[in-house]
């Protein structure tokens, strides 16, 4: 069981490989930001509507108390997958800035400024185990303020990397 | 913890494997004799310096109004965030005074 886990970690840090199958330096760069933007997309929508979902049937009760029992073995996977898959664009994006820091602007910079946040308070989250870290750190990965802002300067970033 | 120090480790690793990559390799250059055709690469190169320099003026870069704005925002609602969460934490552990 764990070799298959250990595998499957490993096959998903490839995921970005395909980005250098490219001839061109310059392009293969660029899409190691499209590695990060997809990677973020694939880890968080599917764990935010699987934790709304959860949330929904507890509140509503009766009945629905059944499929929130029936989804709980299927929550630490999908915890993990969303910390793999988020680790693997989070360091794709890091890359994608490093190699094209000649570059630096002021929106890319603050990408990675909010970036950093969310992946350390994630990080810390997961891996501490003092009560108020886990708090403070759960309250600050879940800020809705934080997200908005994240979503904002990536299509910024998209749509003035180019000019 | 020992998890959170080998995650630490990992990203230092990372860091400083990568930052070789951003050497300036000038200096080797230097080191060669300068022949004809050297010579005429480094005009070009000169040439394509100065084209990338106005390139440069065109896009948004440190310094600038707007996109430096954007920078204070994102750095004021990050350290925002922090300090109110870290308020709701403290304020919620707090013992509420009652009135006499």
């Amino acid at each position: 069981m764990t070799n298959r886990y250990f595998l499957l970690v490993f096959l998903l840090f490839l995921i970005p490989l395909p980005a250098f199958a490219d001839d061109d330096g310059e392009d293969a760069v660029e899409d190691l930001g499209w590695v990060a933007i997809g990677a973020g997309v694939i880890a968080t929508v599917p764990f935010i509507v699987f934790v709304k979902v959860r949330k929904f049937a507890v509140k509503a009760g009766g009945s629905t108390v059944q499929i929130v029992r029936q989804m709980a073995p299927s929550y630490k996977p999908i915890l993990n997958f969303h910390i793999i898959v988020n680790s693997i664009g989070y360091f794709s994006g890091m890359l994608h800035g490093l190699l094209l820091s000649s570059n630096l602007e002021p929106i890319s910079l603050s990408l990675a400024l909010v970036m950093t946040v969310l992946m350390i308070s994630g990080v810390l989250l997961r891996y501490t185990s003092s009560r108020n870290a886990k708090m403070f750190n759960r309250l600050l990965h879940g800020q809705f303020g934080l997200v908005i802002l994240l979503i904002g300067l990536i299509l910024l970033h998209v749509f003035t990397a180019d000019d | 913890m020992t998890k959170l120090s080998l995650f630490l480790i990992l990203l230092l690793a990372l860091t400083v494997t990568t930052v070789p990559v951003f050497a300036d390799d000038d200096d080797d250059e230097r080191e060669f004799g300068f022949g004809e055709n050297e010579r005429e690469k480094e005009r070009e190169r000169d040439h394509d310096d100065e084209r990338e320099d106005d390139d440069d003026d065109e896009r948004i870069g440190l310094g600038t109004g707007v996109s430096d704005m954007v920078l204070y925002v994102t750095i004021s609602a990050i350290a925002g965030t922090i300090g109110y969460t870290g308020y709701k934490i403290i304020s919620a552990k707090r013992p509420k005074l009652v009135k006499k």
